[in-house]
C-alpha cells in the first residue's frame, strides 16, 4: 500500500550492512514514494549525518561497529526528541527490548521483510 | 581460488547476523542473562588459518585450553555441508558451567558439565542453523554435539586439516556479566560454499523482487 507522506518527510536507515540498507529502502520507498531516504553505515555516521539532514524517522540497527544503536538513538534524540526512532534488530533478547522501551524507542526483529516495512511506514508522518 | 566481492561479503555477514542474533536470543533465555553478540567477521581463508583466527577472537594466550562443541549439518540433498564449532576458552566455559548449574566450578569437564555443555551447543547450534537453513532454502540436519577440551591446535586439528579454502563466519558471544567469550564458525568445503554463496545472494536478491 502506498502511503502519502507529509512534503519533505524524510527517513533515515542506519545499518552497516549495506545489503541491509539497500533491502530496507528499497521495501520502504514502495510504500512511501513521496519519502527522501538518507542512510548512514554506523552510529555515528548516523548522528553526523542527522546533525546535517534532519529525519522524521530513523531506523536503526542494533549491532553495529562503535556504538551501538540505543546509543546512537540517544545522540539523536539529544538533538531532536521529537524524532521516531525504530530499533530493528536479529537480537530480540529480553535485555534489548528492555533497554529499547527504556529508550522509548519502537523495536522491531529482522529479517528485513514486507510486513515489517509495513510496519515502519506506518510510522512515517503522513499527510492529512 | 574463490573470492567474495565486498556485497556478498556483506550479504553472508548479514546472514550470521541473523542467525546467530536468533541463537542468542534462545541461549539468554538457557543462562538467564544477556547474550552479548559482536559484529559478524566472513572471510574465505586456508583452513590452515583458523587457528589463529580463533586464537585472535577469543583472546587464547599460547598453549591455552579450549572447549569445542562440534555438530555437522547436512541438506536433505546432500548438496550443503557444514561444520558448526561453537568454541570457548576452557576457563571461562567451566566458570558458564558453574553459574548454569548452580555449583563451584569445575576443575575439568566432567560428565555433568560434558552433559550441559551438550544443551548449550544444541540451542545455539541448531537455533543458528534454523535461520540459515531458510536463507540456503534447505531442510538441515544434524548430528550430535561432539564435545572436546584439549590444547586449542590439537583440538582443531581435524578442522584445520582439510587443507582447502574454507568459510570463516566468526561471531563473538559474551555472556554480559561473566568474562566468557564464545566464537561461532562455520567451516563448509568448496563445494558447499559456492551452493551456499549463491543460495545467500538468491535470498537478499529475491527478497528485494518479490515485493
Amino acid at each position: 500500500m502506498n502511503t502519502p507522506t507529509r512534503p519533505g518527510t524524510r527517513l533515515l536507515v542506519v545499518d552497516d550492512s549495506k545489503v541491509s540498507r539497500r533491502l530496507a529502502i528499497s521495501l520502504l520507498s514502495k510504500r512511501l514514494p513521496d519519502a527522501e531516504f538518507l542512510e548512514a553505515g554506523d552510529g555515528e555516521a548516523a548522528v553526523a549525518v542527522f546533525q546535517q539532514t534532519p529525519a522524521q524517522v530513523v531506523v536503526m540497527d542494533y549491532n553495529m561497529p562503535g556504538i551501538h544503536g540505543v546509543e546512537a538513538a540517544a545522540r539523536i534524540r539529544a538533538l531532536d526528541p521529537r524524532v521516531t526512532v525504530v530499533l530493528l534488530t536479529a537480537n530480540g533478547q529480553a535485555a534489548v527490548r528492555a533497554r529499547a522501551e527504556e529508550a522509548g524507542l519502537h523495536m522491531l526483529c529482522k529479517p528485513i521483510s514486507s510486513t515489517l516495512a509495513d510496519q515502519i511506514a506506518a510510522l512515517a508522518p503522513v499527510l492529512v | 581460488m574463490l573470492e567474495l566481492d565486498e556485497d556478498t561479503r556483506d550479504a553472508i555477514a548479514e546472514t550470521f547476523n541473523l542467525a546467530l542474533g536468533h541463537a542468542a536470543l534462545h541461549f539468554s533465555e538457557l543462562v538467564n542473562e544477556e547474550v552479548e553478540l559482536s559484529v559478524p567477521q566472513v572471510a574465505l581463508i586456508p583452513a590452515a588459518e583458523l587457528l589463529p583466527r580463533i586464537a585472535a577472537a577469543t583472546g587464547l594466550q599460547d598453549g591455552a585450553r579450549l572447549v569445542r562443541m562440534a555438530q555437522r549439518f547436512q541438506s536433505r540433498q546432500g548438496d550443503i555441508q557444514t561444520q558448526a564449532l561453537l568454541l570457548f576458552a576452557e576457563r571461562g566455559c567451566l566458570d558458564m558451567l558453574a553459574r548454569l548449574l548452580h555449583q563451584p566450578a569445575a576443575p575439568q569437564l566432567g560428565e555433568l558439565e560434558r552433559d550441559a555443555l551438550g544443551e548449550v551447543a544444541n540451542v545455539i547450534l541448531n537455533s543458528c542453523m534454523n535461520r540459515l537453513a531458510e536463507v540456503l532454502d534447505r531442510s538441515m540436519t544434524g548430528s550430535l554435539p561432539q564435545i572436546g577440551a584439549g590444547h586449542a591446535a590439537q583440538l582443531l586439528a581435524q578442522d584445520t586439516a582439510a587443507g582447502a579454502q574454507v568459510l570463516w563466519a566468526g561471531v563473538g558471544m559474551k555472556l554480559a556479566d561473566q568474562q566468557v567469550q564464545g566464537q561461532v564458525v562455520f567451516v563448509m568445503d568448496m563445494d558447499s560454499l559456492q551452493l551456499a554463496i549463491h543460495q545467500v545472494r538468491a535470498y537478499f536478491g529475491m527478497v528485494c523482487e518479490a515485493l
